[in-house]
């Protein structure tokens, strides 16, 4: 196996599943891979290989940021649905749909509920990246990432159940 | 009793800390109640985080071709946490150049094609990329450097897929001179799954081009086309367009996902729903719904778009002018939703 697919065998799914979470969709989850690996291709020399694959992305998703997230969602949503379609069973299956759909927009607005540096530490994180790797990606100091993600975990946790607190509100009424 | 260092602990159980270090926090949660009850918090918030982020994972597996599976790698990697410091450095070789330089000329050329294809809409890529094609058959010597040398990390500049449009002949022209070049089939070979992804990604712009331009004369609807790709995919009118932007849509993992839905029965569920709709119930909608786009269909229930935003409906036939059922909006809740055909008012 050479090198290039190497990297993109070790790395792609990480890092497809990190930005699928950052952005909420995944066709612009994969572009942004593609275009991070096809930078890996012309890069001469990496040091820290997962470092360096997740900052590049990390940029590109902070540079790209004018596009329209919002629209973004919704595509994800759909195209969630569209995947997870069965036309023998589309009910049942649009029932199992929604439920997820709930589940991923309670998910998405807890995150949202962040600041940008606790989001970003805390989707780092969850994909292994080690502190030293967090604090040289967002610019920080090493020894503040504890404390980073202390506040991250917390606020996503009260944040998601804000939510679903909201959401058995609303069918409540909705009933 | 001390007040607990919530990042402290946080650290601690995120084995960040040096043996010295993790062996104090040790002692003082197995000590201090405070401390206990911190770690214990922790801990559930470290679970609760991973379960509330998984949330977010539309697609878990698959996530590579088919092709670039068959090494056992991928499933390998996707099931087994990344392992912390892996920092083998790698130097590109000059075929790894020449090869994501064919890559980047065969992504332009499937453009190029749809460009020609559909004169409405002429395939937008980024002007970075169309430079490197450009240049793709020097990609050996100083040029290809020189090309290339913006994109040094960690500090890239973010290309995105709108920028200059490509100049289809030119862009024909580089990829048949790319043609000639001795190396390209070895080059091909050796960019594997890389270079079937990034074809992926020419193709789904190209399908999307098309079923833009599809759905343009299916409707003059202006706000239908702002909707989301995945709504354009559903103009009956193109079955192979759609097909193309669907397998697009879902991923290059779900090729399949076109076989689910009937085009037939696509096509029948928008003639029946052809016309002027009153909505009720939907606070995201339009009181009037104008040509419906169906997303789905299985007999009588319909999975249709009914809002810019985009939303979409779940409903079924209760008479010949009236479909009802729930809508998921744009935060995932289901709302009840009505529609009963009405007269198309005048056009001013």
């Amino acid at each position: 196996m050479d090198q290039a697919e190497r990297l993109f065998r070790e790395y792609h799914p990480t890092l497809v599943r990190y930005l699928t979470r950052r952005l909420g969709d995944r066709d612009w989850a994969e572009e942004i891979a593609q275009e991070t690996f096809v930078r890996a291709l012309r890069q001469e020399t990496i040091v820290n290989e997962r470092s360096w694959v997740f900052a590049v992305a990390h940029n590109l998703v902070r540079d790209g940021a004018r596009r329209d997230a919002r629209n973004r969602r919704h595509l994800e949503l759909l195209a969630a649905e569209e995947r997870d379609a069965h036309v023998p069973d589309v009910e049942s299956t649009l029932e199992a749909a929604q439920e997820r759909a709930r589940e991923r927009g309670a998910a998405r607005k807890a995150l949202d509920a962040l600041s940008e540096k606790d989001r970003q530490a805390l989707l780092l994180k969850e994909e292994g990246l080690d502190y030293g790797e967090i604090a040289a990606i967002l610019e920080i100091e090493k020894s503040s990432v504890g404390t980073t993600l202390s506040r991250a975990r917390k606020r996503l946790a009260e944040a998601y159940e804000a939510q679903q607190d909201q959401r058995r509100g609303g069918s409540h009424v909705a009933s | 009793m001390s007040h607990p260092d919530e990042g402290l602990i946080h650290a601690w159980l995120d084995g960040e800390l040096d043996a010295e270090e993790a062996a104090r926090v040790e002692r003082l949660v197995a000590e201090d109640a405070a401390w206990a009850a911190a770690a214990a918090e922790a801990r559930g918030l470290i679970a609760a985080s991973a379960r509330i982020l998984s949330h977010l994972d539309s697609v878990p597996g698959d996530v590579l071709p088919k092709d670039s599976r068959s090494g056992g790698g991928v499933a390998g990697v996707a099931a087994t946490p990344v392992t912390r410091g892996a920092s083998k450095g790698f130097t590109v070789q000059p075929w790894m150049r020449l090869a994501a330089g064919f890559v980047l000329v065969a992504g332009v050329g499937y453009v190029a094609k749809g460009a020609l294809a559909g004169p409405q809409d002429a395939p937008i890529v980024a002007a970075e990329e169309s430079a490197v094609a450009m240049s793709a058959p020097e990609t050996t010597g100083p040029s290809a450097d020189r090309a290339v040398a913006d994109v040094a990390a960690p500090t890239p500049v973010a290309t995105g897929k709108v920028g200059a449009r490509v100049d289809a002949p030119a862009a024909s022209q580089a990829v048949a001179a790319k043609a000639t070049a001795p190396s390209v089939a070895q080059a091909e070979v050796a960019t594997g799954t890389v270079a079937k992804s990034l074809d992926s990604i020419a193709a789904r712009e190209r399908s999307l081009a098309e079923a833009s331009a599809v759905q343009a004369n299916a409707t003059q609807s202006a706000e239908r086309l702002a909707l989301s790709s995945a709504v354009i995919t559903a103009a009956p009118a193109a079955p192979e367009a759609r097909r193309e932007a669907m397998r697009a849509v879902g991923g290059a993992a779900t090729s399949g996902l076109s076989m689910r839905s009937s085009m037939a029965a696509l096509a029948d569920a928008s003639t029946r729903l052809a016309g002027c709709w009153q909505t009720t119930g939907a606070t995201a909608s339009d009181s009037l719904l104008v040509n419906p786009l169906v997303l789905r269909s299985a007999g009588d229930t319909l999975v249709i778009a009914i809002s810019a935003k985009p939303d979409s409906a779940l409903v079924r036939v209760q008479s010949s002018t009236t479909y009802s059922g729930t809508v998921i909006d744009a935060n995932g809740r289901r709302v009840a939703f009505s529609m009963t055909r009405v007269v198309c008012p005048a056009r001013p």
